[in-house]
């Protein structure tokens, strides 16, 4: 297989700038995006290493090249979530409805603050998964309508690599090791051959679904988000209490933790039910003046911990200098003082985003998407299925193509396997553990 | 896997477009979804005119009335696609 690309095969060929919309609902936000791409080099102009005529087809490296030092525009990025009476949580028929109320007021709103007309849309960009299916189908189903309507190509975008493309973009890190924490998702995330590769990986619940729960059973608002008001308890937080910590190679478990932390919440400060009281004896030999403040602190202070430890082994594994943090979790400003510390002690960067990239968005899905794109990928409308689940490593990006594969949001089952702890590192992975004892000891100390 | 002919509840609806070519988009966006559990409802979603037509086949009642009632939420939601940014309403809209 050549490394180049035929114009023809590339989307307008002719023109510098491409613009796309971009459609995000997985879970209980529902954003709509509008990004402006200005290649600086137009690949039309590329001419052949002689310089004697313009070439009709680009070496990949050169449209990888003219990519990556494009110029990137956000025109329109807004955001309508769908907040929950404390004590409950989102439920997939409810958020779909909001999502189906609000999705076309939004796409209006988005439009007219970028100040562009449909016409002015080069592709739709939507999230094909992984998250929620009914909110997910309502929004594709727009997306859908859309691309009819105005006859523009879809693009279906993973919601994982929206967040690390919007991530490096704003951040302009250039090989992290990706902590893509959130509600949904709990992932170690490193680029290696071709592929993000899943380093390691919540085995039960994510981290951000832990604390989201545990606010409720302290009945925490869920306005603006359950975890930003753990984070304002947990600053107010005095004594640290143990909680177990659940480090499993390069994976972490927090269902343990959770329940272990609920059991304690509700003996202390709710209405214990029976099972809840049979397995409380534990409780009793915790302080007494123990407050809902300090039990937020606690378990932010474990639950960081753990995935600062599972970066900074990922980090070792790829001889990275940089973190960079995403998803709604990331942009809890302890996580990323934590993470912080440890960047220090390794003379490495942590790249952070603010709430408006952080927390789902639509302009992470038009970035993912318009790259996309840009490389000629488009999904055809019979393949504009949602998927609930869609992991980060089986899409073949990306901004920075290495060979000569560079289509992007390829559903197609890869026989690959992450790397993770399996049986060819285990020495490694034992020897870390043996190391992380210490570590832990050491992120807790300087967050006191 | 039964055939459509052996299902003992059908139901056909017909939903009303106001041109043909606003039919053919909504039942293309429709028929991209596969039925979930195609064992026990299979749906077809046709533009016929300038109109949509769909055909529930369902081995129970109750599979073909969750069908329907997702349906209907799924057209609801292109109709008001349709009616928002129909060219000359987005035209009026954008300006």
């Amino acid at each position: 297989m050549a490394a180049e690309y035929t114009l023809s095969q590339l989307p307008n060929r002719s023109r510098r700038t491409i613009i796309a919309l971009g459609l995000e609902g997985s879970a209980n936000k529902l954003g709509v995006g509008i990004v402006r791409h200005t290649l600086q080099t137009p690949l039309d102009q590329h001419q052949n290493a002689d310089n004697t005529r313009v070439a009709n087809t680009v070496p990949i490296q050169v449209l990888a090249e003219a990519i990556s030092r494009q110029q990137v525009e956000v025109l329109a990025n807004i955001r309508h979530t769908y907040i929950t009476p404390p004590g409950q949580g989102f439920l997939p028929k409810d958020t779909a409805v909001h999502h189906r109320q609000h999705i076309l007021p939004l796409i209006s709103q988005a439009l007219a603050e970028a100040q562009v007309t449909p016409a002015d849309i080069d592709a739709i960009c939507f999230t094909k998964g992984p998250g929620m299916g009914g909110p997910l189908v309502s929004v594709a189903m727009v997306a859908r309508t859309l691309a009819l309507l105005w006859n523009r190509p879809l693009v279906g975008v993973n919601h994982c690599i929206g967040h690390i493309e919007m991530g490096r973009q704003i951040t302009g890190a250039t090989n992290p090791v990706v902590l893509y924490v959130s509600g949904g998702n709990t992932q170690v995330i490193a680029y290696a051959q071709n592929r993000y590769r899943i380093f390691g990986e919540a085995l039960d619940i994510a981290v951000g679904n832990c604390l989201d729960r545990f606010a409720r059973i302290i009945n925490l608002p869920n306005d603006p988000s359950p975890g930003y008001n753990i984070e304002q308890y947990a600053k107010r937080g005095k004594q640290l209490i143990e909680l177990p910590y659940t480090v499993k190679g390069m994976d972490v478990s927090f269902s343990g933790i959770l329940s272990y932390i609920q059991t304690i919440a509700k003996v202390r400060f709710g209405s214990p039910d029976r099972a809840t009281i049979a397995g409380c004896n534990f409780v009793e030999e915790l302080p007494t003046d123990l407050t809902p403040e300090d039990l937020c602190f606690s378990l932010q202070e474990t639950v960081f911990a753990m995935l600062v430890e599972i970066t900074e082994r990922a980090m070792a594994h790829i001889g990275s200098q940089e973190v960079l943090v995403v998803g709604g979790v990331g942009c809890n400003l302890r996580l990323q003082e934590m993470m912080g510390e440890m960047a220090r002690q390794r003379q490495a960067k942590v790249f952070a985003t603010d709430e408006r990239f952080c927390i789902d968005n639509g302009i992470m899905i038009a970035h993912a998407g318009a790259l996309a794109y840009q490389t000629g990928f488009t999904t055809p409308l019979k393949d504009s299925t949602v998927t609930q689940r869609f992991r980060t490593d089986d899409v073949t990006p990306l901004a920075v193509p290495t060979s000569n594969q560079v289509r992007r949001g390829s559903t197609k089952k890869h026989v690959t396997k992450p790397y993770r702890g399996g049986s060819s590192n285990d020495h490694i992975v034992a020897k870390l553990r043996k190391l992380s004892a210490t570590k832990r000891d050491l992120v807790v100390a300087v967050s006191k | 896997m039964s055939s459509p002919k052996a299902a003992p509840h059908t139901l056909k609806l017909t939903v009303p477009f106001p041109d043909a070519e606003s039919a053919q988009i909504a039942a293309k966006a429709l028929a991209v979804d596969e039925d979930l559990n195609a064992r026990l409802i299979q749906t077809r979603v046709e533009a016929v005119d300038s109109a949509v037509t769909v055909n529930f086949h369902a081995q129970d009642l109750r599979i073909l009335r969750i069908a329907t009632s997702s349906f209907f939420e799924m057209l609801t939601m292109v109709l008001n696609t349709l009616q928002t940014f129909a060219p000359r309403n987005a035209t009026d809209t954008t300006s």
